[in-house]
């Protein structure tokens, strides 16, 4: 049963591949968290600079997280944010403050009006332009200046330096002592043309601003496209202006820049949908992201994607692509946009429904899914028409209306590969040993299914065993799951494994001992009887003990093969091991203290004993000699005997046998030739008086 | 004999025994004091292993071994000291002496050895 499931979940994720390929799919939950996760707030509720802490916040608010700390991050741009910092930071300041609303921008932007203004006049970038242009247009539309009506005369004459800039093929330069010209400085100029549009309207620049439209259109045919569909700008180096390149970056910059442009343009920039759609799903197949940048400028190509006047892309998603008929579950679809906010005003149809491997006509044509109010899913019964299998659908996704068919599109037809699985049930299931020439049953046994029932058999190489039952699907009809097999093993472990064919329901396997001796390797003995049934769309894939064959095969003659070795079960062989317990021995029993020190006493009593024998028996020290070198020699001899005693106490205490070997050296030389000299006089002493 | 007789015959046994072992010289007298007190001590380890079983084994092993060794070259030393013993008449006693300590080193370090 386990590789059965294992085989659904491999073909789940199939599934769920082909889907992605097929149509968009929104950003998931996955990604998201993982984006969240690149934003780290400090102790002052900042991202760092003002710029990170703009990316951060623009990025978590289109990720709907409320991690933010407005409060102390309103504070961070009120310090950060005067006269003196430079227009990047300014922008970005007036921008953060935008977004969160924060109570005194105002106070703020009134502070840096003036060095912005005066700030136009000396901007030598693109970038620098950006900045300044861009964060007046903010000021201006939250009235955050007294000073606001003078900047349609400020900003006079920047579209016409923006102009200046442009290159031959919808590419900007930076500056203009630059010889190269780029798409991303374009982005740059879209966004610069739509913020000084936003301050002093279309009218006043239109010469330019057609020009500058043109150029929006010719850089988008430009871009590249990769053999998934994804459309991107493809430049890799960084510049002194803007700082990192990469496709991601570029892109995201061109993309921000002509919806900014084509929101403010009276007839918006015509786009083609393809267009559209590679550039959202080059966005969302970045994967993994390295750094907070890169997952602020993924967020806001993206909002740009979901919020523009241009197309809005909608992805369009299943819940799940393995639909069980057993549990009614319905085929449920979800529209969304990149993001995944839901789009809850479409129409869907299933244009056709073929199932897989099968020419026939379509199971089902144009049947329109409900929507499900507040659940913002389109959902569709399948169990009327759909028996167990596997169906390729066309979907096709449209707005409800066509007036937002101006403003959202799905695209072409959506594509999906679904399983539809189902309980298959098991009947008629007979056991027969049939006489192999006239094929008359000897023996013949039925089982229940449902009780998982065993039977014992026996036969010979001269009969023939026959194993036959029926597969009915969910709907009654026939069913042919992928593998049917019935195995028979020998007791010593020789496998010998059979395919069951069928015929509409019935299946059936008849085994003819005589003609399989040889295959059999004229093994007699018990064999275990297993039958084996399992598919993907089969909810109940199963693997049924069927009981024990007594097989009865002649001897083997001379020359014939030998069975194959076994092959050990790889769990058993590469599996963990059995676990050691550790029996730790038990500590010996040990007699009372008061009874061994008493027995200590009782040792010693001998050595009292041997004292008073001695001086009973009249033992003395006469023979010690009274002076000269043999009273040193008899003293240094009993000294010697006395410290090899305590150098064996210590030999037992602490020290080790080598130690003990060298000391014991040094003081058997000196106790050897005491002793040799105070025993020698002893005997000069004695034999002096025998003579005498 | 009668067996009015026996407890004056033990004694007189006893008292002529003495008498005879008064006559051995003093140096036989302290060697066989040393082995008296030797096998006594061991004795005593034997008992206290009837108390309380072998464990550890090799501890009592030493010990007692240590006990009757010292005991058996005690008993040694006595047979070459004694004078009339012809047999080792040319062995001196302090040569004896000298042998007895050497074999009583080496046994000890052994014994030490496998005290543990």
């Amino acid at each position: 049963m386990a590789v059965v499931n294992g085989i659904v979940l491999v073909l789940a994720v199939y599934c769920s591949v082909t889907l992605a390929c097929a149509s968009l799919h929104p950003l998931s939950e996955a990604e998201k968290v993982a984006a969240k996760q690149l934003f780290i707030s400090r102790d002052d509720g900042s991202f760092g600079s003002l710029e990170e802490t703009y990316q951060a916040v623009k990025s978590l608010k289109l990720l709907k997280s409320d991690e933010v700390d407005a409060v102390k991050i309103c504070n961070f741009v009120a310090r950060s944010v005067n006269s003196t910092c430079g227009t990047k930071d300014t922008f970005y300041g007036i921008r953060t403050a935008e977004l969160l609303h924060c109570q005194d921008a105002a106070k703020v932007a009134e502070s840096v009006v003036p060095t912005l203004i005066d700030g136009l006049k000396h901007a030598k970038s693109l970038v620098d332009l950006y900045y300044t242009v861009d964060a007046l247009s903010t000021i201006k539309k939250h009235h955050w200046s007294l000073a606001s009506h003078s900047f349609a005369h400020a900003v006079e004459g920047v579209l016409g330096r923006v102009k200046a800039l442009a290159g031959s093929h919808g590419t900007w330069r930076f500056a203009e002592d630059e010889t190269d010209s780029s798409a991303k400085a374009a982005g740059f100029a879209f966004e610069i043309t739509a913020a000084v549009i936003d301050i002093c309207g279309y009218d006043s620049h239109e010469s330019e601003v057609k020009f500058l439209k043109a150029a929006a259109q010719k850089l988008i045919e430009k871009s590249e496209r990769d053999e998934d569909g994804a459309h991107y700008f493809d430049e890799f180096k960084d510049d002194k202006f803007s700082g990192n390149g990469g496709a991601l970056i570029v892109s995201a910059t061109v993309l921000r820049g002509i919806t900014a442009l084509a929101g403010v343009l009276p007839d918006g920039i015509k786009v083609r949908e393809e267009k559209m759609f590679g550039f959202a799903r080059f966005f969302l197949s970045i994967g993994t992201l390295d750094s907070a940048t890169e997952a602020y400028y993924q967020l806001e190509a993206l909002s740009a994607l979901e919020n523009n006047r241009i197309l809005i892309p909608l992805a369009v998603s299943f819940t799940s692509s393995v639909l069980s008929l057993s549990s009614h579950d319905k085929l449920e679809v979800i529209v969304s946009t990149v993001l995944g906010s839901p789009f809850p005003h479409a129409l869907l149809t299933i244009i056709s429904a073929h199932k897989v491997g099968e020419e026939t006509a379509p199971v089902l044509t144009d049947q329109e899914l409900q929507s499900v109010e507040g659940d913002h899913k389109y959902i569709f019964d399948l169990v009327s028409d759909f028996e167990v299998g596997k169906y390729d659908l066309k979907i096709e996704v449209k707005p409800a209306t066509a007036e937002l068919s101006y403003k959202y599109s799905a695209g072409d037809l959506t594509s999906a590969r679904i399983t539809v699985t189902g309980k298959v049930s098991v009947s008629s299931i007979q056991i027969a040993v049939l006489d192999s020439d006239t094929g008359s049953p000897e023996f013949t046994t039925s089982l229940d299914f449902s009780k998982k029932e065993k039977a014992t058999l026996s036969a010979n190489h001269l009969q023939k065993l026959r194993v036959t039952f029926d597969l009915t699907s969910p709907s009654g009809g026939a069913y042919t799951p992928q593998q049917v097999f019935f195995k028979l093993q020998h007791e010593s472990g020789v496998e010998q494994l059979f395919v069951v064919t069928s015929s509409g329901k019935n299946f059936e396997l008849s085994l003819d001992f005589l003609g399989l001796v040889e295959k059999f390797y004229y093994l007699s003995g018990a064999y275990a009887l297993e039958l084996i049934v399992g598919d993907v769309t089969m909810e109940n894939s199963f693997l049924w003990a069927l009981g024990s064959l007594d097989l009865d095969l002649p001897e083997a003659p001379e020359g014939a093969t030998n069975p194959p070795a076994v092959r050990l079960d790889a769990t058993k062989r590469f599996g963990p091991k059995e676990e050691i317990a550790h029996v730790f021995r038990q500590p010996e029993r040990r007699p009372p203290a008061q009874l061994s020190n008493s027995f200590f006493v009782l040792t010693l009593l001998p050595l009292v004993g041997l004292l008073v024998g001695l001086s009973s028996v009249g033992a003395n020290l006469k023979y010690l000699p009274t002076s000269g070198l043999p009273l040193l020699s008899a003293l240094g001899f009993h000294g010697g005997i006395a410290a090899i005693l305590i150098l064996y106490s210590l030999f037992w205490l602490k020290l080790n046998l080598f130690t003990t070997l060298n000391i014991l050296g040094f003081l058997g030389m000196f106790t050897c030739v005491t002793g040799y000299l105070a025993l020698s006089h002893l005997a000069e002493q004695s034999s002096k008086v025998k003579t005498a | 004999m009668a067996g009015g007789g026996t407890t004056s015959d033990v004694r007189s046994l006893v008292s002529s025994l003495r008498s005879a072992y008064a006559a051995t010289p003093v140096k036989l007298k302290i060697i066989d004091v040393y082995v008296l007190y030797a096998l006594t001590t061991a004795l005593v380890q034997v008992v206290y292993m009837g108390f309380v079983g072998s464990f550890p084994f090799n501890a009592f092993l030493s010990g007692v071994l240590s006990c009757v060794g010292t005991a058996v070259l005690a008993v040694c030393l006595r047979m070459q000291v004694n004078k009339e013993n012809k047999e080792f008449r040319d062995i001196a006693p302090e040569r004896a002496f000298a042998d007895f300590v050497l074999c009583n080193v080496v046994l000890h370090l052994v014994i030490m050895n496998f005290l543990g």
